[in-house]
């Protein structure tokens, strides 16, 4: 089976920065690769090394197993790999109407251009903004004629660039599952940037999460979440924390010292001097026969739960979970699921 | 839409192009005219004699900038212009046919007139410089260019930029002849310029200004003043003692072939017919103003002052034309008080 | 590929660059007895800096506020500087030449202050403001609501807003400065028709002054040229570096167009007063001046053809500019800073010289058996559009800075055919600086004089050359006709294609949803 998407060995410097180091990324067909990192982690690079937009100073590119820039002779520029792609700022031509801008992405040789993207609007749902200017539009509808422009071109592979993030919470939700339904039912294999976890839970069939020019993690987003790689990563999945942890090591393996007592976590230690503790929502919970003692001291509603902060000897700052009721202030007994907690060295490893 | 749009540009920029770039039918003749008449006098010629003559009618100094840059590859045959200063530096540069056939019937002026080796023909000629003024602010005009360092003349004298306007250059070459020669006159249009002397970029900005009353006293040449005294009655035009020569010559690009040589001298011969010349005085707005150098000639137009009363020199038009631009450089250091 | 872009450079550098370079050469082959005449070029820089500095601020907020503001004081405003921008500087001086014919005038205070250097740099600055405003338009034209919003929501006081913006006009503000300077250092109609050359002295008139000196001194004009060219080159730079450090995109593909306010009371009195000085005093007078003149004398119709063929010159030689700086702009993007310096710095000096000396290099180059153009309508095509090739670039480049990029990737990206692309996209979104690049091309070629002069094939005769020829003969009031025949044309030409242009672009009406 041809993949639709292989990169090897990537590697791309501007500006005498290195910002891309050595990327391996495979994409199976009909598969959706939400590549994730903070500003400046080189995601937007890779994206436009894909689409052609750029040139890659080593490595292999390969779109549906044909080659498509080997940092040598070959580079098929981007007018000539088959691509669609949506950007953050929509970058719809400002002086056509939408559907224009969606019939001039039909591929060459199609009979009834104004027709077919009609029907790609309708999909989207915009139908009925047809004739206007994108000016006119609100960011969430120009967006999804961003949308069926992309999959006008019948992409080969999708580009996303930070997609959602102009729009507001609620345009962004609906827009997502509008992408996510449409993208399945077409079975078109995508590439989305994104710096939003919704963007991965709703859509993504695989993660890459890219760190100082490298990809610190990639494979299915559960697996994200159970076993987060980097701090970042953890945060990303929605870990809490990241507060300093005084560990030993007991038997080969790392100890928290809390309320006088070790609680052993999974995993190697890590490798030397301080670490940087991390937990799941629902690690922490109030128990009358738990293990340690903690003082809650505060408890702020954050949308259905409470997010508790409990205070508990040993540690500097305090730990916090999510409740469904609001436990009194004051002394209580927790018990600490230790497969739920995390633990990074101060350097970033786990 | 917008591609039609595009198309319909496209098309129609093409079709200007094909319009405006298809070459032009062979031109005949080509006369390069600094004077007014010169589109009249061909026309009459083309009409006579069926030789098509394509007329260029520029300044003087736009006229001998395209030659000059044409070099030994010109596409005139004949100019036709004030000044054998102009025409000498020309013929120094070797652009010039040599050998010309003088005109008949020349007068005794026109034979001092005529060019050593041939390289330009005297058609008539003009004085360089002489006064216009306004009697009801100056009584008494001066008599003599030493007259205009007197103090009644302190800041009313205006004159031409002979860096600008061709035919000044013979007039100023005249003001430092009469005052000992070059570089003893240098002293006299020194005091010239403390006496207030006002300069001005062609005729049409001195006579602007002498209506204007900024000046009271105008030093232009004498077919332009008297062509402008004819429209404007009240002023009054004087001519100085000595008063300096200065011919209208046509002369003849080098190397041009053998049919277009005989038809250059037929041309040469008509323009010194006198009916061409009467032609020459009606068509010629200021430029008619000339007095004639051959016997035959029409009398001047009225207007022109009888040359009988009047000291005329012929400046040296080979010396003085060598020092053109050191004169012109000069002269304009001291005009801008540098 | 890489052939034909090597072919189409090789073709430019011929046509643009060759003629001036050989005569620029000759100095240094030559050599040359001119001195640098410090005099003339300190006040020559003097004239260029100033009117520089007063076109470049008054132009940017002018621009803006024809950009963003609305009502009949701006409509005026526009139309003002327009007609402004058609008519030549020659035209202009005369006209005031025939009012200080009246005694009166010249003679009272306001005669005494124009006859000077207070005249000239009005003069001057009439000649440059149009262009610093087309050049500064492009920046404001498309600048999204939210920056003049963000700048309000954070409570900036009104002043604070205006200097705000002002910086982001900066790049454009640099431009029209370098523009304006550059005009100005290489003007010579109108000190020399105001008769101020003598008093006071400057670079262009030491130039005419070896040009009109027998046997003509190619080489000591030259060598001053070099001079303009100098000051021209330290101009451009400055500007560069302001453009590097300032230049901000503005046009998004997901802007809002600014809703056109009306302008506030003292906005709007201001605007005003600066509506009465161009309608008045740049333009009402001299025009005036000229109706009178054009009404008297015998009506005939000699000589008019002039004024459409010079209109076609014009046409033809704004396409080739145009066409060749759309293409030297495609050609610089991405490649290395030096490559854009050579460019910018070699079309600009052609901007730098005054037009007899580029006329005279064309002549000069193309006048032998090798390369026989001279003496045909397209030797003088081409030398029109080498004058005006450098502003061309420098409006078109300005309105492509100010486009999003990712406007063009997308194109890039969808696969657009080339054709497309080109047409629907990339000529589409600078259409309307385009034109008006295209219309002041034709306007200033139109009215051209030393390039026509120098290089008009006998018997066609442009309408410059038809004007100051009317206007040696005496026959002022067919030169004034010409003139304003020509204008009316032009001005006719200007509101067709604008009006075309906007019919085009009008936005659909609103359907109910």
């Amino acid at each position: 089976m041809t993949l639709s998407l292989r990169i090897e060995k990537a590697c791309r410097t501007l500006g005498g920065r290195a910002v891309l180091r050595g990327i391996d990324l495979a994409l199976a067909e009909g598969q959706c690769l939400v590549l994730a990192g903070e500003s400046g982690s080189g995601k937007t690079t890779l994206l436009r090394l894909i689409a052609g937009l750029d040139r890659a100073d080593a490595g292999r590119i390969e779109i549906k197993g044909a080659m498509m820039d080997d940092a040598a002779r070959i580079f098929v520029p981007a007018e000539r790999r088959g691509l669609g792609m949506v950007f953050q700022d929509f970058a719809l031509w400002p002086h056509m109407s939408c559907l224009e801008n969606v019939a001039l992405a039909l591929p060459a040789g199609t009979a009834k251009r104004n027709d077919a993207a009609r029907t790609l609007l309708e999909r989207l749902g915009v139908a009925a903004l047809a004739p206007r200017r994108p000016a006119q539009l609100s960011g969430g509808q120009q967006q999804r004629v961003g949308i069926a422009r992309a999959l006008a071109a019948r992409p080969r592979l999708l580009l996303l660039d930070e997609p959602l993030s102009s729009l507001d919470l609620a345009t962004r939700a609906h827009l997502r599952e509008a992408l996510r339904e449409t993208v399945q039912e077409l079975g078109i294999s995508t590439v989305l940037v994104s710096h939003d976890p919704e963007d991965c839970w709703a859509l993504a069939d695989q993660v890459a999460v890219l760190e100082e020019g490298v990809i610190r993690q990639s494979g299915a987003p559960e697996t994200l979440w159970a076993a987060p790689a980097s701090p970042y990563i953890a945060r990303f999945t929605g870990a809490l924390g990241g507060i300093p942890a005084p560990i030993s090591v007991q038997g080969g393996r790392a100890a928290l010292a809390l309320d006088g007592q070790a609680l052993l976590l999974p995993g190697s230690p890590p490798a030397s001097g301080g670490a940087k503790l991390f937990w799941r929502d629902d690690a922490i919970r109030p128990a009358p026969d738990g293990q340690f003692a903690a003082e809650a001291l505060s408890a702020s509603f954050q949308a259905g739960r409470f997010l508790v902060r409990w205070r508990v000897p040993g540690l500097a700052q305090p730990l916090s979970a999510l409740l469904t009721t609001k436990p009194p202030p004051g002394p209580h007994r927790i018990a600490i699921d230790p497969g739920k907690m995390f633990l990074f060295s101060d350097s970033g490893d786990a | 839409m917008r591609k039609a749009i595009a198309g319909a540009f496209a098309a129609f920029i093409a079709i200007v192009a094909v319009f405006m770039l298809w070459p032009s039918p062979a031109p005949g003749l080509v006369l390069y005219s600094g004077l007014d008449y010169g589109p009249a006098i061909a026309a009459a010629f083309t009409k006579e004699t069926g030789i098509k003559v394509t007329v260029v009618r520029l300044a003087t100094g736009s006229l001998l900038a395209r030659i000059a840059a044409q070099g030994q590859h010109p596409d005139w045959a004949l100019a036709w212009f004030d000044g054998a200063t102009a025409a000498t530096a020309l013929d120094d540069a070797g652009l010039l046919a040599r050998n010309l056939p003088a005109p008949q019937n020349l007068t005794p002026t026109g034979q001092s007139l005529v060019s050593k080796d041939g390289a330009y023909i005297p058609t008539g000629f003009t004085l360089a410089g002489v006064f216009i003024s306004d009697p009801a602010r100056l009584q008494t005009p001066p008599a003599s260019w030493q007259d205009l360092t007197a103090p009644a003349f302190r800041n009313q004298v205006g004159m031409n930029d002979p860096s600008i306007s061709g035919p000044t250059y013979p007039a100023l070459a005249g003001m430092l002849d009469q005052a000992g020669g070059w570089p003893q006159g240098q002293d006299f249009v020194t005091a010239l310029k403390a006496n207030g002397l006002q300069m001005f970029d062609k005729n049409d900005a001195t006579l602007a200004a002498l209506q204007a009353q900024a000046i009271s006293l105008a030093m232009v040449q004498s077919s332009a003043a008297v062509y402008f005294a004819a429209n404007h009655p009240g002023l009054r035009v004087t001519i100085p003692t000595p008063a300096y020569m200065l011919p209208n010559v046509m002369v003849e690009a080098a190397g041009l072939p053998a049919r277009q040589r005989a038809e250059a001298e037929r041309f040469m011969a008509f323009i010194m017919r006198p009916d061409i010349q009467k032609l020459r005085q009606a068509q010629g707005e200021a430029d008619g103003y000339y007095w004639p150098v051959t016997s035959d000639a029409p009398v001047p137009l009225p207007g022109l002052p009888d040359l009988a009363t009047l000291k005329i020199v012929t400046l040296d038009p080979v010396a003085w034309g060598r020092l053109e631009s050191t004169i012109n450089g000069w002269f304009a250091k001291v005009m801008s008080g540098a | 590929m890489r052939l034909a872009r090597i072919l189409a450079l090789a073709l430019l550098a011929a046509l643009f660059v060759y003629p001036l370079a050989r005569l620029l050469a000759l100095p240094l082959l030559q050599g040359s007895d001119v001195g640098p005449c410090l005099p003339a070029l300190a006040n020559s820089a003097f004239f260029a800096l100033l009117v520089g500095c007063i076109a470049a601020p008054l132009g940017a907020i002018l621009a803006q506020a024809l950009e963003t503001l609305d009502g009949a004081v701006l409509r005026l405003l526009g139309l003002g500087l327009w007609l402004l921008f058609l008519t030549p500087g020659y035209v202009l001086t005369t006209g005031w030449l025939v009012i200080m014919s009246h005694p009166a005038i010249r003679d009272g205070l306001f005669g005494q202050v124009f006859l000077g250097p207070t005249g000239l740099v009005f003069l001057y600055l009439m000649k440059s403001l149009p262009f610093a405003v087309f050049v500064a338009r492009a920046t404001f034209a498309a600048a999204g609501a939210q920056l003049g919003e963000a700048a309000l929501v954070l409570g900036l006081t009104r002043w604070r807003r205006w200097l705000l913006r002002l910086r982001l006009a900066l790049p454009a503000m640099a431009a029209a400065f370098t523009i304006a300077a550059i005009e100005t250092m290489q003007e010579f109609g109108i000190p020399a028709t105001l008769g101020l050359t003598a008093k006071i002295p400057i670079l262009t008139y030491a130039i005419y002054q070896r040009l009109n000196t027998t046997p003509t001194d190619f080489a000591g004009a030259a060598a001053l040229c070099w001079w303009l060219i100098g000051s021209a080159a330290v101009l451009a730079l400055l500007q560069a570096a302001v453009q590097r450090r300032h230049q901000a995109a503005l046009v998004h593909g997901r802007a809002r167009q600014a809703m056109r306010a009306k302008p506030a009371a003292l906005a709007r009195m201001s605007l005003a007063g600066v509506a009465s000085l161009l309608w008045g005093l740049g333009l009402g007078a001299p025009l005036l001046a000229l109706i009178i003149v054009a009404l008297g004398g015998p009506m005939d119709a000699d000589g008019l053809d002039a004024v459409p063929r010079s209109l076609f010159y014009g046409m033809l030689a704004a396409t080739l500019a145009l066409g060749t700086g759309a293409f030297v702009l495609k050609l610089q993007q991405g490649r290395s800073l030096w490559f854009t310096g050579a460019v910018q710095g070699l079309l600009a000096a052609n901007m730098a010289v005054p037009g007899l000396i580029l006329g005279a290099g064309y002549v000069i180059a193309f006048n032998n058996d090798l390369l026989p153009l001279y003496g045909t309508v397209l030797l003088l095509i081409i030398a029109y559009a080498a004058g005006a090739l450098p502003i061309a670039i420098r409006l078109l480049g300005t309105a492509l800075g100010q486009l999003d990029a990712k406007l063009d990737e997308a194109a890039r990206i969808f696969a657009l055919p080339r054709v497309t692309r080109l047409i629907d996209i990339e000529a589409a979104l600078l259409a309307r600086p385009g034109l008006q690049a295209w219309l002041l091309v034709v306007a200033a070629v139109m009215f051209e004089l030393p390039i026509s002069e120098l290089l008009y094939v006998p018997g066609a005769m442009p309408l410059g050359v038809a004007i100051v020829s009317a206007d040696m003969m005496a026959s002022y009031a067919v030169a004034a006709r010409l003139a304003l025949l020509g204008l009316a044309t032009l001005a006719g030409l200007a509101l067709l294609l604008n009006g075309a242009l906007r019919l085009s672009a009008a936005p659909r009406p609103r359907q109910v949803s």
